[in-house]
């Protein structure tokens, strides 16, 4: 198990009259190289839990494991957490601080002392992995590009550090249609190819439903559910009243439960409610439709 | 080390709905200014006690967490620290007074020591009053209530209400700020940066790579809001005058806590001019 978080509290502001709770008895287990969804309405904690990975913050009670490894334990060192969980912050095209995109690329590398020749086959390579060519866009200037592009830029700069683990923070926000397929057939290029842990963070199971093994519902600091895709749009009603946005199929299919009360809401794409409605139309009485 | 609003505490408006926090802002930022003045000019330590006992009435009707209160000294403590020493050594002694220690510039006396004391107990206060101030009054009442207050200016010609306004929005673009770092901080340690490493200057040289992306949003963010208050007509047009919402009123309970503030600082002044060493 790569990371596990028992039984995880946490207040900000502690001890202010401001303090908030942002975790409540949180418990999480996350395997390796798998594609795992958080999934949460605001101030459900996603964001907390995020820097928990991340190694930014420390539980408090809770206990968290890395590897086996008990984070709180004073011999465990959090930078080797840091060196293996890469983190895709919010808009993470604001982060962007040099002046050209080589330069941002290689700042980690550069910072961990990797030789020269190195660095730059690990610039080049998490470049081309997020589909912006080498030659091309080593010198470009960071402010002339656009905005998907920035983004695909600050990506590169996390996989340059060759994360094992790499945590995506609503990576779908603010972009179209097309921005988003394409990062999510970049973020699965990444688990497949590259065999890396995903964890997926965001507010609505529009895009997680496709790429996810595992789906965790998070809901007031804690795990509301957990399963696969699947499993977790069984229960689309409780889904809705956590404002948790649905993806199409599913929101179709529990409207439908108004005319055909046993309508399975698991259905993951247009075809299999299509299939299901059809289904359903035979076993129902012509009536009532 | 990525928490940093939890210590920025300064400043931060507790709505508590205190006696204090509901009363008229001119009334109390008047009486703070006086209590200011008035702990600056006595010098005398019972005067400082009967300041501690005004302070202490304060404290307990503000109803806010003195624990709190006195955890936010502790960012001035080491700093409160250094100051004392360097003023006690290098004090300019008067010819002829006895001195405990002496090398070269520096020296130790009694006088000095004594001095020194009643400078770090004037922050002291000082600090408490405009903290304890900022804690009880919204950022809305301040404004309201200075603006009210430096209103005889601007016969004169000083255009208070647009001074105000630049102060409002200074102090509301310090959390937004902080929140940026905070962001800024954490992308950085992601990327591998380690904030809590390395001697003073290697802090430093870390923090200056934030400056570009923090600039950059500040002045973004700048734009947008002039844009936005431009949308709504803000400026400074013939015959253009801001109505209020809320209007401010001044009632009893203001009326006896300027009177009690006012003969408290009479009698303090009595006391730290009449009463014998």
């Amino acid at each position: 198990m790569l990371f596990e978080l028992k039984n995880v509290f946490h207040t900000y502001l502690r001890g202010t009259p401001f303090a908030s709770e942002a975790l409540h008895g949180l418990s999480l287990s996350i395997p390796e190289q798998q594609t795992i969804a958080l999934v949460g309405p605001t101030k459900a904690g996603k964001s907390t839990v995020v820097d928990l990975l991340a190694g930014l913050i420390k539980p408090a009670p809770g206990t968290v494991f890395f590897e086996g490894n008990d984070i709180a334990a004073k011999d465990f060192d959090m930078q080797r957490i840091r060196t293996s969980v890469g983190v895709v912050f919010q808009s993470p095209e604001a982060q962007i601080f040099e002046e050209t995109v080589g330069k941002d690329v290689s700042f980690g590398p550069r910072l961990k002392k990797v030789p020269l020749a190195e660095s730059r086959r690990l610039v080049q390579e998490s470049l081309e992995a997020v589909g912006l060519p080498y030659e091309d866009f080593r010198t470009r200037y960071t402010y002339a590009l656009s905005g998907g592009q920035k983004r695909r830029v600050a990506i590169a700069g996390v996989l340059a550090l060759q994360p094992k683990v790499i945590i995506f923070d609503e990576p779908a926000a603010g972009l179209d249609p097309r921005g988003r397929r394409e990062l999510l057939a970049l973020i699965n290029t990444l688990r497949q190819r590259h065999s890396m842990t995903i964890i997926y963070v965001s507010s609505g199971l529009d895009d997680v439903i496709e790429i996810a093994d595992v789906i965790h519902i998070l809901y007031h600091g804690k795990v509301a559910f957990s399963g696969t895709p699947r499993e977790i749009l069984a229960h689309a009603e409780e889904l809705a009243a956590m404002d948790i946005a649905l993806p199409e199929a599913t929101q179709i299919a529990l409207s439908l439960r108004d005319i055909i009360p046993n309508m399975r809401t698991d259905v993951l794409t247009l075809d299999e409610l299509e299939h299901e409605v059809v289904q359903m139309q035979s076993i129902l009485p012509r009536k009532s439709l | 080390m990525i928490e940093l609003s939890r210590n920025v505490t300064f400043g931060q408006y507790i709505n508590n709905g205190s006696a204090l926090s509901r009363m008229d802002p001119r009334t109390k930022i008047f009486c703070a200014i006086l209590l200011i003045a008035l702990t600056s000019i006595v010098s005398h330590f019972s005067a400082f006690a009967l300041c501690l006992l005004f302070c202490i009435a304060l404290q307990r009707s503000s109803r806010i967490s003195t624990a709190y209160v006195l955890g936010s000294f502790r960012p001035f403590i080491g700093f409160l620290i250094f100051i004392f020493f360097i003023e006690v050594l290098f004090f300019q002694n008067p010819p002829h007074t006895p001195l405990l220690w002496h090398w070269w510039i520096l020296s130790i006396s009694t006088l000095g020591i004594i001095t020194s004391i009643l400078t770090i107990i004037r922050v002291l206060f000082l600090y408490y009053l405009v903290s304890m101030l900022t804690f009880t009054t919204s950022l809305v009442d301040l404004t309201d209530g200075s603006e009210a207050l430096l209103a005889p200016l601007q016969r004169i010609g000083i255009p208070i209400s647009a001074l105000v306004m630049v102060m409002v929005i200074a102090f509301k673009f310090v959390p937004i700020f902080v929140t940026e770092v905070e962001r800024l901080m954490k992308a950085q340690t992601a990327r591998g940066v380690r904030f809590d490493q390395g001697n003073f200057i290697q802090r430093t040289m870390k923090i200056a790579p934030l400056m570009v992306p923090l600039f950059i949003s500040g002045f973004k963010r700048a734009s947008v809001l002039s844009t936005a208050m431009e949308a709504r007509c803000y400026g400074n047009h013939k015959g253009w005058q801001r109505s209020k919402r809320r209007e401010l009123h001044f009632e009893r309970f203001d009326a006896i806590v300027l009177i009690s503030t006012v003969s408290f600082c009479i009698v303090t002044l009595l006391v730290n001019f009449f009463v014998p060493i």
